[in-house]
């Protein structure tokens, strides 16, 4: 999947113009879960409809399969299979109702109907009406749906939404399994651990725009981008010494907190040349959710501009 | 396009909307067969005792007034001038049948009731197309839809086929209903079957331009449907059309009186419609005043297909373009 350019405005009641998606430029590389995150609000929904022909972008170009939709969607719908936002389907109909309209729609056998059914554990519900579902059953219907076609493109938009802890893990191992059987797997969520344990690249986007893309180690672990945390008898000296450096230092008692030195082995080398030496050294990793929180401007950065990897790298 | 119809057809058929729209204007129907029940009972032995009764009075009172005549002596009505009194004299006895509530025949009942059934149908079709492409609009099941099937011209050509078809039984079954149950009123009644006026061909071919009425209205719902998205919105444009097309209108402007839809659709299943048109001129006499007369105009079969047809396609234009051009949520 290739975005480039991408922007799509709504106009409220009272004519504002409001940019949903501002120029987005997306690579999604084929294979693998390919998290697509963002806040809410973020332009997340508005680019997958896009992406389905569901919404018309005022500017841009996308492809699937390098063929350029919407003008070709229908060329490649087939390949594709989608959910966007919750599960929607003809409520007084059918679990295998539904499933059964959808595959009549795209000309695949009804025995499909009864694997896929299978596949999500559903087959013993089918013929309950979609409305008596509960959310994750919705949710694993929506998934049989997109599967029905076989696909090789699977978008899932915040497919874990309103479900409970194990609804979450059955989702994400569905995820994962599909990613693994050769398919490519988008989703779009604001929960971020989920994204974390199961997608292999990841795109960021706030306010419309992408800001960040790359693999999740890449993201977690770009350079520089560590903190360091380090015990010692004079705090105010230590702080001196690193400060010197020109790191961001923060001292807590006997506690002294480092950002953006390249390394623990900096900080550690920098202390000893003053004759300052740590009791502790600790490395503070970064979980993708404070990445996730800096870039996307929910909290205020103390990082480098440089730590991630930059927007178009990937 | 073929599966995607096939689709859609399975879609309609399996929609419980559809037959209970169909259900309730057969419910409708069999009020309207009650009524014709009611109607045509025969009468009770208190009501033969009165006509009667009646009859017996008025012919008394008729030999008293005709008895003298046999004299042929025109004296006999001194108050009366004499061609009166002749006519008097010549006058005949009266009859027992007229004094009898006179019971129609069963074709009576129906084509006295095909007009009333026309607007439940012509209601119940336009809810089916409406129902058809609302419901999943509001369900959201038209964006998956359009997932599996992306070229909206498509859905939009199928899911209209579909409705037309669904109109079919909404139409059929009050007909088929209609005729039916007044035919068991007349042997319940002891009704004659008669003929309706231009024979019973005449009125199956009635009922075969209501067949094509019915789905042209789930047409039209069809197309307001995909313009407007919302039943409730739906139903509002629906309720000003009336209000605005259908009253206010005629009674505005009375040149307008052809352009209701009620009068099309009756000029195309009846054969013809008629509306008054008064026509003015200042009164000579009386400064300031006009004298009127009504002008009668005929609305021809052809011309009330044409402006329903006119109506159909406005709609379907609309939605067309509505569901090109929108995004779906």
């Amino acid at each position: 999947m290739r975005v480039r350019g991408l922007r799509k405005t709504y106009r409220t009641f009272s004519l504002r113009e409001v940019v949903a998606v501002d120029h987005l430029d997306l690579t999604v590389p084929a294979g693998g879960v390919h998290a697509f995150l963002g806040p809410n609000g973020s332009g997340k929904t508005t680019t997958i409809r896009m992406l389905l022909g569901l919404a018309r972008p005022d500017a841009g170009s996308v492809h699937l399969f390098g063929t350029p939709v919407p003008e070709r969607l229908p060329d490649v719908i087939g390949r594709v299979g989608a959910i966007v936002e919750n599960p929607k389907f003809v409520p007084g109909f059918s679990g295998r109702r539904n499933l059964r309209l959808l595959a009549t729609a795209v000309d695949v056998p009804h025995t499909r109907v009864e694997e896929v059914l299978e596949r999500v554990g559903l087959r013993d519900r089918g013929v309950d009406q979609f409305r008596r579902y509960s959310l994750g059953m919705k949710q694993r219907l929506a998934i049989a749906a997109t599967l029905l076609k076989d696909p090789d493109l699977l978008i899932f938009d915040e497919p874990t939404n309103g479900l409970d802890p194990e609804g979450i893990r059955d989702i994400r191992a569905t995820m994962r399994g599909l990613a693994d059987e050769g398919r490519t797997v988008l989703v779009s969520s604001h929960i971020l651990a989920e994204v974390e344990q199961v997608a292999d690249t990841v795109s960021v986007v706030a306010r419309g725009r992408l800001v960040a893309e790359g693999t999740v180690a890449g993201l977690l672990a770009g350079e520089g981008s560590a903190r360091v945390r380090v015990t010692v008898a004079d705090p105010a000296r230590a702080h001196a010494l690193l400060a010197a450096r020109g790191w961001a230092v923060q001292v807590d008692g006997r506690t002294v907190e480092v950002a953006g030195a390249p390394g623990p082995s900096h900080v550690n080398e920098a202390l000893a040349r003053g004759e300052v030496f740590a009791d502790e050294v600790v490395v503070l990793r970064r979980d993708l959710e404070s990445v996730f929180l800096e870039l996307t401007g929910a909290r205020p950065s103390t990082v480098r501009p440089d730590a991630v990897a930059p927007a178009g790298a990937a | 396009m073929t599966r995607l119809l096939r689709a859609e057809l399975a879609r309609a058929r399996a929609r419980p909307f559809v037959w209970f729209v169909s259900a309730g204007v057969v419910l409708g129907v069999l009020g309207l067969v009650l009524s014709g029940w009611w109607e045509s009972r025969p009468p009770s032995a208190a009501q033969v005792a009165a006509a009667d009764e009646a009859y017996r009075t008025d012919l008394a009172a008729w030999q008293e007034l005709v008895a003298p005549c046999d004299a042929d002596d025109p004296s006999v009505h001194p108050d009366l001038p004499p061609e009166q009194a002749s006519a008097v004299c010549a006058s005949r006895p009266p009859v027992p049948e007229r004094y009898q509530e006179v019971r129609p025949d069963v074709a009576a009942l129906v084509v006295e009731r095909l007009p009333s059934v026309g607007v439940m149908l012509t209601l119940g079709c336009l809810m089916v197309g409406v129902g058809l492409v609302t419901a999943d609009f509001a369900s959201g099941a038209m964006g998956t839809w359009l997932t599996f099937a992306p070229r909206r011209g498509h859905v939009f050509v199928t899911r209209l086929a579909s409705a037309a078809v669904a109109a079919v039984p909404c139409v059929v079954a009050p007909l088929v209903t209609l005729v039916l149950a007044l035919l068991a009123v007349g042997v319940v009644n002891g009704l004659a079957v008669g003929e309706p006026v231009g024979g019973w061909g005449e009125l199956l071919a009635t009922a075969g331009r209501w067949l094509a009425v019915g789905p042209a209205f789930a047409a039209v719902g069809v197309g307001l449907a995909f313009a407007l998205r919302h039943a409730a919105a739906v139903t509002g444009v629906a309720v000003w059309w009336v209000a605005a097309t259908e009253s206010a209108l005629p009674l505005v402007l009375p040149e307008s009186r052809w352009l209701p839809l009620s009068t099309n659709v009756s000029a195309w299943t009846a054969g013809s419609a008629y509306y008054v048109v008064p026509s003015c001129v200042p009164d000579p006499a009386h400064a300031g005043e006009e004298l009127c007369d009504p002008v009668l105009h005929t609305v021809s079969a052809g011309q009330g297909a044409l402006v329903v047809l006119v109506v159909v396609a406005v709609a379907l234009v609309g939605g067309w373009l509505s569901f090109r051009l929108r995004d779906v949520a």
